[in-house]
């Protein structure tokens, strides 16, 4: 989370903006990443930075799964689902494991 | 306080419409941490080493399989480790007797190595003078999958003490591993351990991962160690 609002932070200031409304974060469901615990995270710190007053809207994006061992289409579901054919866990195609500050709201 | 009292008191104070606008940005939060490993990936280059990544829970071996390792590389390897623990400098004393330079991290309270932690402690290693740089992780099978610290290869340790489905519980990092090491098979029997059901949860979560199970203490299974990292520096300028 501290890097969320370092990259938050120096992103408004390079465009002028003294406020930060909102934070557009896009969770991949493969991240690692527990909404919940940014959030708490993101309370505890954003006292005094320009994101102070803002609200954090966190995105999970869906992923298109593919058999990681035979590179069949696995259908989305279970987290970590098992291919049906071989019972090797699934990937996510593309991406999946991302965290990314997609959009602000400044003013 | 009511429910919806807490609720008003989260919101964010009230603009005037019209009032914003939107920046867009796309950037990885990791993005500092990828552009740090991809620095320690030339530096590493430039010196024709090879790094090798070795992670695991607490316990599960991996300063002894270094130590081992290191002795028996002596003789034809230059060998460093980077080793992090949160405190002490336990691993750098124990890993110290091989002759190879050690620098050992105190991470304090964090749970995971980052890449500019690499890149600092190899300023303290004449890169110039090795073939083959370990860097033994924090004991954890959860954070440290997700930060590349430049490395060329990544071994995930499962122990035979540690259970044989770690890889099913634990998939992001056993999915990232080029190499799962096996440990401890001395203790095998003792520990009641299904080598079985272990290489299938193994292939479940890893199933491009090589596969080797050895004893650091008895020796055994040490030569296909070695081999697999001979194998690798052979391979290290095509990555």
């Amino acid at each position: 989370m501290h890097e969320v609002l370092r990259l938050a932070e120096d992103h408004a200031r390079k465009h002028g903006a003294k406020r930060i409304h909102r934070i557009h974060l896009r969770v991949g469901p493969w991240s690692g990443v527990a909404v919940e615990a940014l959030r708490f995270a993101f309370a505890a710190l954003k006292d005094k930075t320009l994101a102070e007053d803002a609200e954090l809207e966190c995105e999970t994006k869906a992923v298109v799964l593919q058999c990681a061992g035979c590179g069949s289409p696995v259908p989305a579901g279970d987290r970590w689902s098992a291919c049906p054919g071989c019972g090797t866990l699934a990937e996510a195609v593309g991406s999946g494991h991302e965290l990314e500050v997609a959009a602000l709201e400044v003013s | 306080m009511t429910a919806r009292g807490d609720q008003s008191a989260t919101m964010a104070a009230p603009v005037a419409p019209g009032a914003t606008r939107t920046l867009v940005l796309g950037r990885n939060v990791l993005a500092r941490n990828a552009d740090a490993a991809a620095r320690n990936r030339a530096r590493f280059r430039q010196h024709g080493l090879l790094v090798v990544n070795m992670l695991s829970s607490p316990g599960a071996g991996k300063t002894e399989l270094l130590a081992q390792t290191l002795r028996r590389l002596a003789e034809y390897r230059r060998c460093a480790v980077i080793v992090g623990d949160l405190a002490t400098d336990h691993d750098a004393r124990r890993l110290a007797d091989s002759g190879a330079p050690i620098v050992q991290i105190n991470t304090g309270s964090l749970c995971h190595l980052e890449a500019d932690m690499i890149g600092r402690a190899a300023t303290e290693v004449d890169l110039a003078q090795i073939d083959l740089l370990f860097i033994e992780n924090i004991g954890n099978l959860v954070c440290p999958a997700a930060f590349d610290l430049g490395e060329h290869r990544r071994v995930v340790l499962l122990s035979v003490t540690d259970g044989e489905d770690k890889p099913e519980k634990y998939p992001v990092i056993y999915k990232s591993a080029h190499a799962v090491v096996v440990t401890k098979t001395d203790l095998a029997a003792a520990a009641g351990f299904d080598a079985v059901s272990a290489r299938q949860a193994i292939s479940k979560a890893a199933p491009k991962a090589e596969v080797v199970e050895l004893s650091a203490r008895t020796g055994i299974g040490m030569d296909d160690w070695l081999q697999l990292l001979e194998r690798w520096y052979a391979e290290r300028h095509v990555q």
